[in-house]
């Protein structure tokens, strides 16, 4: 490698904004500054054992989990019949799928606030329907619904390229040694579509996990996530240890979901975006 | 090959967005044999192949296997299984699960399908690639692996597109011999399709000639390379010299300004005739005894042979192409002697 200077100014920029508050983050959560000086300690990891901050966890973890599950559920069937033969206007699709994306992720948000308003627009249509009208929000399912409709692209599109890109010669190739549509996508088509999945499903269950944005606008202020915890500590309580000692435990987290995808990415022979 | 037929083309079209493919395919396929597909890219040999396997329907005319009509049944419920060109082998499996595929799907038992697969492991020579992953295997390897996977659902017919294509010259030679042993071993038909006019008449019982969406000529390789139908299989089969000629009577045509005795007949007077005759099958000869004569423009080694180019000197400015052992120099005046039964005079305006 000859030109590895070329590298040079990035690796200074990873230094400087990824490495050190790594390690800044890492420094604060287990440190105490007293009036003796600095001091290391394990207090505020403890302090996170308290039943309420485990619960906040843990229901960070299951909003994520069912967000992602839905995201599936909803993402898998669109990005198979996307990559099909037969849709015309592909690209048509695949654009209006990306444009959301282009938007700020703050503005969209705020536009479901106002959509599900208690005399919001989603309201109206219900009441000139009579059908009964729907309050979800501040609630729970308001931020799931928030958070799918965010994070749906990131599952789609890792899938679709995963699929558009599977030679159709093995699809006759199944057929052609017996296999029923049906057959055909449960041997062929599911397994060497499962790198994109498991892209798919890192790439939306990380940000949802993560997200302050989205549970604080439709989740209202008394609901409560990991990543709100988190901001909460810097911004208002001014607990930077605890603070930190939670980022921690987070990227855990996530490092630990991380290696059991690419555990099985690996054994699937890979693919994926990621 | 006087078997009774197995499958039956009858009539068939096909077109795509409009540009037409094939048209009026008309061959019958006996069993046990041995058919090749021949014909330049884009001349409807594939499109033939993929009716036969069920991934295309025919616009017009019917598909019998064995007297039944299978316009309609789909890939999966016909007796036929597919080489792909580019052995479209399935990359999430290893070779025992990419030649079990078709057997797990029967629902055979298990000991039936390890029998069965370890069989045709050893009939291709990968017995101990059972477990490999088939990223790893070189291209002849995953080409027998393909011919495996496909065989072990024991075909009435296998269809073969292009399977040799992507190997090197040496390998290609070796397992031209080693599908035709497979074939003749097994008792399976097999249609071989193919632009190699040499790999066509080294394997083949009967080669189809196609260009343009039509049958140029079916026969035996021998029929095909010595008796061409027309002036394409003339030229697509080996090399060719194609002159204009006039045939005056039974056994009598004239080209390159002499009259030649010749074993053709049934003519009208006087019509105007394509004459090919094999490079090889020209005679170089002393000036005085050539029944032509012509200068040598040029002299290439071939290993072989030597190929000369002929400037004809008596007749204009027509070539003639000669496959000799014995060399003539540049410039020289020689004479040309050509038999009877080597001048093959075909009708004009068959190809398209």
């Amino acid at each position: 490698m000859k030109r590895q200077w070329i590298a040079y100014p990035y690796a200074v920029w990873m230094v400087i904004f990824i490495v050190v508050p790594l390690f800044l983050i890492l420094f604060f959560s287990v440190t105490e500054t007293t009036s003796e000086g600095i001091s290391f300690t394990t207090r505020h990891f403890q302090k996170f054992l308290d039943p309420i901050y485990i619960d906040v966890l843990v229901r960070s973890v299951l909003l994520a989990l069912y967000s992602t599950i839905i995201c599936l559920l909803l993402g898998y069937p669109f990005a198979l019949v996307l990559a099909g033969k037969s849709f015309k206007r592909k690209n048509v699709i695949v654009m209006l799928t990306v444009i959301p994306m282009w938007m700020n992720f703050l503005l969209r948000t705020y536009s479901w606030m106002t959509l599900l308003e208690r005399n919001g627009p989603l309201n109206s249509i219900l009441s000139a329907l009579s059908l009964p009208n729907l309050n979800i929000l501040y609630t729970e399912s308001a931020v799931v619904l928030g958070m799918v409709y965010n994070f749906l692209p990131f599952m789609i599109l890792p899938i679709y390229s995963v699929v558009s890109r599977l030679d159709d010669s093995l699809v006759e190739a199944a057929q052609d040694l017996g296999s029923n549509e049906l057959t055909v996508f449960k041997r062929v088509i599911l397994p060497l579509s499962l790198p994109g999945v498991l892209s798919g499903i890192t790439m939306v269950f990380m940000p949802a996990v993560t997200t302050f944005v989205i549970s604080r606008l439709l989740g209202g202020a008394q609901f409560m996530l990991i990543g709100n915890l988190i901001e909460r500590q810097f911004l208002s309580s001014g607990d930077w240890g605890f603070g930190s000692a939670l980022s921690i435990i987070l990227m855990l987290i996530i490092l630990l979901s991380m290696g059991v995808m690419s555990k099985y990415e690996r054994e699937y022979g890979g693919g994926g975006l990621l | 090959m006087t078997n009774e037929p197995i499958l039956k083309l009858d009539n068939i079209s096909k077109s795509f967005d409009g540009t037409s493919a094939l048209r009026s395919i008309n061959l019958t396929i006996r069993k046990n044999e041995f058919v090749t597909l021949l014909g330049p890219s884009g001349c409807g040999k594939t499109t033939t192949l993929r009716i036969i396997g069920g991934f295309e329907e025919a616009d017009q005319g019917d598909l019998f296997f064995e007297d039944k009509n299978i316009n309609h049944l789909p890939a999966y419920k016909r007796k036929v299984n597919t080489v792909f060109q580019r052995y479209a082998l399935f990359p999430h499996m290893d070779v025992f699960d990419n030649i079990a595929f078709g057997l797990k799907i029967k629902k055979l038992s298990k000991l039936a399908i390890e029998e069965k697969v370890m069989y045709m492991l050893k009939l291709v020579d990968l017995e101990t690639f059972g477990k490999r992953s088939v990223k790893t295997l070189s291209g002849g390897q995953q080409q027998r692996v393909a011919i495996a996977r496909a065989l072990v659902n024991e075909p009435e017919i296998l269809l073969l597109d292009e399977p040799l294509g992507a190997l090197d010259l040496k390998l290609r030679k070796g397992m031209q011999l080693e599908l035709k042993n497979i074939q003749q071993k097994l008792g399976i038909t097999f249609v071989y399709v193919t632009h190699d006019q040499e790999e066509a008449l080294t394997m083949s019982d009967t080669i189809v000639v196609m260009n343009k969406g039509l049958i140029q000529q079916i026969g035996t390789p021998q029929d095909i390379y010595n008796e061409p139908e027309n002036a394409f299989v003339a030229n697509f089969i080996g090399e060719s010299n194609i002159v204009d000629g006039i045939m005056h009577n039974d056994y009598k045509v004239t080209f390159l300004g002499r009259l030649f005795d010749c074993v053709d007949k049934g003519f009208t007077e006087n019509e105007s005739v394509d004459v090919v005759i094999r490079p090889e099958d020209i005679k170089i000869t002393k000036a005085e005894d050539g029944m032509i004569r012509g200068r040598v423009k040029s002299t290439t080694f071939k290993g072989v042979h030597y190929e000369m180019m002929i400037e004809g000197v008596v007749a204009g400015d027509a070539e003639m192409m000669v496959h000799s052992t014995l060399m003539a120099e540049k410039g020289a005046i020689v004479g040309l002697g050509i038999d009877p039964f080597n001048i093959h005079i075909m009708k004009k305006g068959l190809v398209e």
